[in-house]
């Protein structure tokens, strides 16, 4: 009889000691990656554009700045509590290219310096985090650039 | 004993399963974003209002000898002050029907930025229909700022959007070589295009 309850403490204590059913991670932008609206006052040379992860934007006087832009934002969830977990982007080009279409004509930009605050970051309590990401614009110093919008791709990988 | 085995296997199944179930395993989750920059480079530049030299009688001094004898009409940018008639010996300007300032909008352009405006060159107004071959000199053009962003600067305001005025001077003919002394203009109407630039 003691024997069995002993063997019942044990099971019990294997099922409380189970984990919870794990939510399925997830990745979701809450805000793109945006240069903003600008116009080039000259593009006989490269200038650039910097948003920093936090917001910051630096610009040489080259850009007028008709609409701020913005790091992206990334919401973790679903993530395991209090965990670590890598953040890398990965940048399969820095060039960019017309969105919604194909012109031979117009310069293009690089767009590269992709960083967060920290590759590491820790979950909160319910499994969450937010990341930033911020980056660098390039003009190409030559030619002209059509009144567009351009984009660069980038993938967001998060390790645990 | 052989209840106590069994609870001792039990115990390593149950500890070696919680501990599976703990290990952590490499993992990655990824989705794909887009960088992206919008550029606008132009923005709009409208004549809201032509030049005009309004209605005058004029008179050109026909004298080659003498082409320094010339009348002029000058319209202030500022679209206040009154025209300033300067004429002649021969040369005559006489209003009949007043000047008025050419007036440009600026839109869609960057907020609070300065803009740097490139008068056109001297141009000549001719009559199309060729009645009359004498023409007018249209030169020495001023600008004045309406709305904008700063007082007397010429930046866009808040909207990206900036009003000025252009005026300039109507000169008569002082290219014609037959010394007939004064000859009239015909009462045609002497028309050009000019080109206003704004840059940022």
């Amino acid at each position: 009889m003691r024997v069995l309850s002993t063997t019942a403490l044990i099971v019990f204590f294997s099922f409380i000691s189970w984990p919870a059913p794990v939510l399925a991670a997830t990745i979701t932008q809450q805000q793109a990656l945006s240069f903003g609206t600008i116009a080039l006052r000259d593009n006989s040379s490269a200038h650039q554009m910097n948003i920093a992860f936090d917001g910051t934007i630096t610009a040489d006087p080259a850009f007028i700045i008709i609409s701020a832009g913005s790091p992206a934002e990334f919401l973790l969830s679903g993530f395991t509590a209090n965990t670590l977990v890598n953040v890398s982007i990965l940048v399969p080009s820095t060039t960019s290219v017309l969105a919604g279409a194909v012109d031979p004509s117009t310069s293009q930009f690089t767009i590269d310096n992709h960083h967060t605050f920290a590759p590491v970051l820790t979950t909160n309590l319910l499994g969450e985090a937010t990341v930033n990401v911020g980056a660098r614009l390039t003009t190409s110093g030559v030619g002209f650039y059509k009144d567009a919008m351009y984009i660069a791709p980038m993938t967001i990988s998060v390790n645990y | 004993m052989l209840v106590k085995n069994n609870v001792f296997r039990f115990i390593i199944a149950s500890t070696l399963t919680t501990a599976l179930s703990f290990s952590p395993l490499a993992t990655a989750e990824t989705t794909l974003a887009n960088a992206s920059v919008v550029v606008q480079n132009s923005f709009v530049v409208a004549q809201t209002t032509p030049l005009s030299f309004g209605t005058i009688v004029a008179f050109a001094e026909n004298n080659s000898s003498v082409t320094s004898d010339t009348a002029s009409l000058l319209v202030n940018s500022d679209g206040v002050t009154a025209d300033t008639i300067t004429n002649g010996t021969l040369s005559k300007i006489i209003p009949v029907v007043a000047a008025t300032v050419a007036t440009f909008t600026v839109s869609g352009a960057a907020p609070n930025t300065l803009l740097t405006i490139t008068l056109p060159a001297a141009f000549d107004l001719t009559d199309p229909s060729l009645t009359d071959s004498k023409d007018f000199r249209v030169s020495t053009f001023t600008t004045s700022i309406v709305t904008s962003g700063s007082p007397f600067t010429y930046d866009t305001d808040g909207g990206g959007n900036m009003v000025f005025n252009m005026g300039a001077t109507l000169t008569t003919d002082a290219t014609l070589a037959v010394a007939v002394g004064a000859v009239a203009y015909s009462n045609v109407t002497f028309t050009n295009t000019y080109t206003m630039t704004v840059n940022y």
